[in-house]
């Protein structure tokens, strides 16, 4: 059993995030400030709501140094939705906000592709065999639930390692780099086969040879 | 993916089920009744307290925190939702989206405190209406008890502007007698909004829920009555929707 930390910064859904990696068998431990009493291994950024109030939020708590205090050591991190969203440089959201820049890329609107606005429901999500590989998954395509209204555009190829087909759209929706994932999709709301990727990254070991 | 969502209407810890909103039975416990439909491979839930305006007070709160530790599937809950703190109170409980009707209509600028807080992705809109002729309907609240004199159209029109991401559509007139839904009102609202739209109100069998999806940018139906008393259960249903061609998940 290993500490996962939580972030809880903004209006995201903690009790349904906490409740599922107690499902995968692991001890969730929520983040509230910079005074973090427990030693965590793993550490997932929810979120829910806007580009720039999630990362204003991140600011206003102190929290920012100890997001990259985390990625810096090696210890693994995900982040789900907006917590995937901030990983990459900006938004059309909220176009003034500079993203955690981890990931090559900027959040588009949806509207420019689709014409059904949110995205909201459960889509065929196609992963690479490296991811499949380094998360251990027991599965190479999975369906999984998504609610959001931007994407990712301009992005490096090498980062993403999972695709949503939407139409004739392929959609990024997984980065992976070193120690550091990010989803689009909520697997803490896609039945088993979301538990089934948080256990995966659980199970995930510290990277140290970080380059 | 063509989404199939399971509603369960709340009267006092039981879910219940009425005709045209009226007459309405109890047909079980709301905890047990949603992990049985997450097994089924159910693609989200809904729960709405169908008195919590009367009693000023929203029930699902209490069941939320249990359901959340089995049901690992979206979760939206309405019902009495009149301020941003009634919304709050349900999210922090384990809602992932709320339904809002009464009001919104009410108080149209609480759906965008809502959804200026939690994205317009959490929020749906609960649309209940009565057809008055083959071009017209009215908007109803209070879960079909007040008239408001609204017409759906111009509803739609207005509240999209203040961050829904989803719309619920329930013609009252066809709700509960598992006869199909009212097809050219979904057809008519398809048109004026690019919100996705959940169709509920009277689905029988999976015929009916064809004719729904073979509208264009139709994805998600809301079922209450087929699955609460008939011998069918998602998952049968779901086999014999993909048989038919649609892509449906079957986990």
């Amino acid at each position: 059993m290993i500490n996962v930390g939580i972030l809880c910064v903004g209006p995201a859904n903690y009790l349904s995030i906490s409740n599922a990696i107690k499902k995968t068998g692991n001890n969730p431990i929520l983040i509230k400030n910079s005074k973090i009493k427990k030693k965590i291994t793993h550490l997932i950024l929810p979120g829910v709501g806007s580009f720039g109030a999630v990362l204003q939020e991140i600011k206003k708590k102190k929290l920012l140094q100890f997001i990259f205090k985390h990625i810096k050591s090696g210890k693994p991190l995900l982040g789900i939705c907006v917590g995937y969203q901030i990983l990459f440089e900006n938004s059309e959201e909220d176009p003034g906000a500079k993203g955690l820049r981890q990931f090559n890329g900027s959040l588009k609107n949806l509207k420019d592709i689709l014409k059904i606005v949110p995205n909201i429901g459960w889509h065929k999500t196609t992963l690479d065999k490296k991811i499949v590989k380094t998360l251990k998954l027991p599965y190479k395509t999975a369906n999984f639930y998504y609610a959001h209204s931007y994407y990712v555009d301009n992005y490096n190829k090498n980062e993403m390692k999972g695709f949503l087909k939407i139409n004739k759209e392929n959609i990024p929706v997984l980065a992976a780099k070193n120690n550091i994932f990010g989803v689009q999709f909520h697997p803490e709301k896609s039945g088993l086969n979301g538990i089934n990727f948080l256990s995966s990254f659980c199970n995930i070991k510290k990277i140290n040879n970080q380059t | 993916m063509k989404r199939i969502i399971a509603k369960l209407d709340i009267k006092s810890g039981f879910v219940i089920k009425g005709i045209e909103f009226e007459g309405v039975r109890k047909v079980g416990d709301p905890i047990k009744l949603a992990k049985k439909y997450f097994l089924e491979s159910i693609d989200e839930i809904i729960y709405l307290d169908c008195v919590a305006s009367l009693y000023d007070r929203n029930h699902i709160i209490d069941l939320l925190p249990k359901v959340s530790k089995e049901v690992f599937i979206p979760i939206t809950a309405g019902g009495g939702i009149r301020t941003f703190k009634d919304a709050k109170n349900l999210f922090d409980n384990g809602a992932d989206k709320i339904l809002i009707n009464t009001g919104a209509v009410k108080n149209p600028k609480i759906v965008k405190q809502i959804s200026d807080y939690y994205g317009s992705q959490a929020v749906v809109l609960q649309l209940d209406c009565k057809k008055i002729n083959n071009n017209k309907w009215e908007v109803y609240i209070d879960y079909g008890r007040e008239r408001t004199g609204i017409d759906a159209m111009d509803w739609v029109k207005k509240i999209s502007n203040y961050g829904v991401g989803e719309i619920l559509l329930t013609v009252i007139d066809y709700d509960g007698k598992r006869n199909g839904v009212d097809l050219n009102f979904i057809k008519k609202i398809r048109k004026i909004t690019s919100l996705p739209l959940i169709v509920g109100g009277g689905i029988g069998n999976e015929n009916d829920i064809e004719k729904i999806f073979k509208i264009k940018d139709i994805n998600a139906v809301s079922i209450s009555s087929l699955f609460h008393y008939a011998e069918y259960t998602a998952r049968k249903i779901k086999l014999r929707l993909k048989k038919k061609g649609f892509n449906l998940r079957n986990d």
